[in-house]
């Protein structure tokens, strides 16, 4: 969605290349929920700006209207502020409108997949009273969607959050988890995993993934969960030898919003209502409370 | 990347249409980048230009003539965008410099900024009607 015909033309375009995707076009806010209404979409990119209903006002009413379906941001420099307000009223995850080549797509499917939580468990876990979990973790991407999911779920019929939090809940722990298995266990940077994501959760051979593994090999992601009525409490660990937390202790950097590595904070920051670290720099822990 | 202009992906340098004074106004290799190289998708995008600037630029005289800042600074954010997608540097810039300007309500020079913009949109709009014609090949 987007006031602007070149950038909904980009932004349909790219996601057009995905023969999977079905893509419908507004021009503004009121026009995509009157949409909605009709047919309502998986997942709704939007330009931050827009007239009649900017970004901001847009998730507010999506999450009144619409609350199971995400919304991704297209950000660009000058609507920052805008942006971080966003993120903290319900939208799941942003672009940089000069990363959209690269990040769009990624993006979407990062989304998708944590809205894609089943609700078998539901009458279940709305019955749990409080749970205590404590996992210790190989460093295996593999692991992690089915434990994001395990949580959503329990958090969400626990009642500590509704449709739209649980999919952004689910996507900041990823980042978090992400965070403790490249950037701590293995020491592999942002740069160095760009683009290869993708290959190793399909099961294709990474080679510098292979051989950090072997060059670490008893390091693991311990994960603690505390969830009881008031809140839900997720402690992350990884073996690495930490990184230095100063430029990420503060509210959210406006900045991050278009640097490629600082998403993940950015996320964690907008959907948890506490983030801290150790003093290494090598724990992270992420408090959501019942609103 | 935050250095690059506003609006523009990030793109290194590469062939480009000059605007005859040796300047580059439009990069292909940045135009190629921004759509995955789907040389459709840049079809597309370049009619979707030329349909809209027009309308941006009028909306822009517009906007200044009222003292509208809300209508320029969004009309100024969507040029700087749709320049950037074609590596525009000096257009994006400019564009950006007149959405600067609304955002503080100070339009004072808004019209000179205006009538120093809408010369490189029309370079920008001759060069795409060229490569919509098949006059100008990108990967060259």
């Amino acid at each position: 969605m987007d006031d602007s015909a070149v950038d909904r033309q980009v932004v349909g375009g790219l996601l057009e290349q995905r023969a999977d995707f079905e893509v419908a076009y507004a021009e503004n806010g009121t026009d995509a929920l009157l949409k909605m209404e009709r047919s309502c979409p998986d997942v709704v990119v939007t330009d931050i700006n827009m007239p009649q209903k900017n970004g901001l006002e847009l998730v507010r009413a999506m999450r009144v209207h619409f609350g199971g379906v995400p919304v991704i941001l297209i950000t660009a420099q000058g609507s920052e502020e805008l942006a971080v307000q966003a993120l903290e009223h319900g939208a799941a995850s942003y672009v940089p409108k000069m990363m959209l080549s690269g990040k769009l797509i990624p993006t979407v499917d990062e989304v998708l997949a944590a809205v894609s939580v089943k609700r078998s468990y539901s009458r279940l876990t709305g019955s749990i009273d409080r749970t205590e979990f404590d996992f210790t973790l190989e460093n295996d991407l593999a692991l992690f969607d089915p434990l994001i999911e395990l949580l959503q779920q329990i958090v969400h019929g626990m009642g500590l959050c509704d449709d739209t939090d649980q999919f952004r809940i689910g996507m900041a722990l990823k980042e978090a988890l992400l965070n403790a298995l490249f950037r701590g266990n293995l020491e592999i940077t942002f740069q160095q995993m760009r683009g290869k994501v993708g290959p190793l959760l399909a099961g294709e051979p990474v080679p510098i993934v292979e051989e950090r593994r072997r060059q670490f090999p008893d390091r693991r992601i311990r994960m603690k969960v505390r969830i009881n009525p008031r809140q839900a409490e997720f402690v992350i660990r990884d073996d690495g030898r930490g990184f230095d937390t100063r430029n990420v202790a503060g509210p959210v950097d406006l900045g991050a919003l278009h640097a490629d590595a600082g998403r993940g904070i950015v996320l964690m920051r907008a959907f948890f209502d506490d983030v801290t670290y150790n003093e290494q720099g090598n724990e992270v822990t992420l408090v959501k409370r019942r609103a | 990347m935050t250095k690059q202009p506003s609006g523009s992906p990030a793109g290194g340098e590469g062939p480009a249409e000059s605007a005859g004074d040796g300047r580059k106004v439009v990069n292909w290799n940045i135009a190629l980048q921004c759509v995955n190289g789907d040389r459709q998708l840049l079809r597309d995008i370049a009619e979707a230009f030329l349909d809209e600037s027009p309308r941006l630029l009028t909306e822009m005289r517009r906007a200044i003539a009222s003292s509208d800042s809300r209508a320029l600074r969004r009309a100024a954010h969507s040029l700087k965008g749709s320049t950037g997608y074609f590596g525009s540097a000096r257009a994006s810039q400019m564009a950006a410099r007149l959405q600067s300007m609304a955002e503080r309500g100070e339009l004072t020079g808004a019209a000179d900024e205006l009538a120093a913009v809408e010369p490189e949109v029309a370079k920008l709009a001759r060069i795409l009607v060229d490569y919509l014609a098949g006059r100008i090949d990108p990967s060259k």
